[in-house]
């Protein structure tokens, strides 16, 4: 009986101490930010000692409303910074998640991805997308001619507006790695 | 004799009760002849915006900042920071801002946004690639931006390689922009938690004129008590000389 009682005590104080280590964490993740890669970080590993140049991108009227169309993101900015070495680019893209920013990394090359990182999620919840098994399917990912990716990319349970702004990002790095493309630089993707 | 001076002081001091309770008496009759109808006027679905009559609510009226420019007011609305009118680009939380001659930095909580001098967004950008900690305020000076983080120190940034470098000595930074609360003229709809119900509850009660006001309302209250009362002792000792 006695042991009885020290278990049930016991029980409610657990109880109690999760309850307020459960408020504790909402408070905490409704502001977290996880920063997986700073520029230096990702520029090392994809440029691997070669030397890369920050180049811009000035976008013209017409390229933003293409943007929209195909990778369905509303770019307000004049110009957009991009890295540079040979045929690989590095481009450093954000978007908002459910609620709040998520910025990732985009290697491209030759019109396909080479490589997607998250480099900075500040969602609640959802950043399963930066595990690796998730980010290799992007990696090849190229874009049609109707705008979409080439290949089919799953879905993740509780991260479905994370997938979708990953999904945009990659489409819209496609794009930027075709506009800097002498040959393609006239190219319309999409368009009805 | 005494009936007639007791009518005379009665009827001087009904005059006087009169004039001194009529402000109280028209307010309290407007506010509940308003209340009567709350339905139909829908007064929990409008909220009042005017300063006057919202003075006792400031501290429950949450007071949004904005930054004076010399273009127009920075300030932030849906979650999109804007001048004045203008949507210049997304935004949480709007922390600071400063010029150069050449740029202008609008620090929010989770972008950064650099614009031109004829306020064109030219690039977005992450804070979270320069890894300061709260950002306290932000400055220029020399042609470059400056942050100032909780702890007092200053960093210079470098837009072009994302980093900020520490400042031994920052009495060259100016910060000539910052935070204040906007004027009605910008936030002209700041109010949706007082409605009109509650205001004309609060002023029927008296509540609405401060920590005094439920006692002068309880004076007039009881100056009307005397009206009545003397009214009728007017009418009928009046009645019963004729």
């Amino acid at each position: 009986m006695a042991l009885l009682f020290t278990l049930l005590r016991n029980l409610r104080g657990l109880t109690t101490l999760s309850l307020i280590l459960f408020c504790l964490l909402c408070s905490n993740l409704s502001r977290a930010q996880s920063v997986y890669y700073s520029i230096e970080g990702i520029s090392a590993e994809v440029f691997n000692g070669m030397s890369s140049n920050a180049k811009t991108l000035w976008l013209q009227a017409e390229q933003k409303q293409e943007a929209q169309r195909v990778a369905n993101i509303e770019l307000r900015q004049a110009r957009i910074k991009y890295w540079q070495a040979g045929d690989t680019c590095l481009w450093i893209l954000s978007d908002i998640g459910k609620e709040r920013p998520i910025t990732f990394a985009v290697v491209t090359r030759a019109q396909k991805i080479e490589r997607m990182e998250v480099m900075v999620f500040r969602e609640a919840r959802g950043d399963e997308i930066r595990l690796p098994a998730y980010t290799a399917q992007f990696v090849d990912q190229t874009l049609t001619d109707d705008g979409e990716l080439s290949r089919h990319v799953d879905g993740i349970s509780g991260a479905t507006y994370s997938v979708r702004t990953m999904k945009r990002i990659a489409r819209l790095a496609l794009l930027l790695d075709r506009w800097i493309m002498p040959n393609n630089a006239s190219t319309v993707v999409g368009a009805e | 004799m005494k009936g007639r001076r007791l009518r005379f002081w009665l009827y001087r001091w009904h005059r006087r009760g009169g004039l001194a309770a009529a402000v109280i008496i028209i307010l309290v009759t407007v506010s509940g002849i308003a209340l009567n109808h709350t339905g139909d006027l829908e007064l929990d679905s409008y909220y009042p915006q005017s300063s006057l009559l919202l003075w006792p609510y400031e501290s429950a009226i949450e007071i949004r900042q904005g930054i004076s420019t010399k273009d127009g007011w920075l300030h932030v609305f849906n979650q999109q920071v804007l001048l004045d009118a203008k949507v210049l680009g997304e935004c949480s939380r709007l922390i600071g801002f400063a010029s150069t001659d050449r740029e202008m930095l609008l620090v929010c909580e989770e972008q950064w946004l650099l614009l031109n001098s004829d306020w064109t967004l030219l690039e977005l950008i992450d804070p979270a690639f320069f890894q300061l900690e709260h950002i306290k305020s932000i400055g220029s000076g020399e042609q470059r931006f400056a942050v100032q983080v909780d702890s007092g120190h200053w960093y210079v940034l470098d837009l072009e390689t994302y980093s900020a470098l520490l400042l031994s000595k920052a009495d060259f930074i100016s910060v000539p922009y910052e935070l204040t609360s906007l004027p009605l003229s910008v936030d002209s709809s700041r109010n949706k938690t007082i409605s009109w119900q509650r205001l004309l509850l609060d002023m029927h009660s008296g509540r609405w004129l401060g920590k005094y006001g439920v006692w002068l309302v309880d004076l007039a209250a009881i100056i009307l008590l005397f009206l009545a009362l003397s009214g009728c002792w007017i009418w009928f000792s009046k009645a019963r000389k004729s």
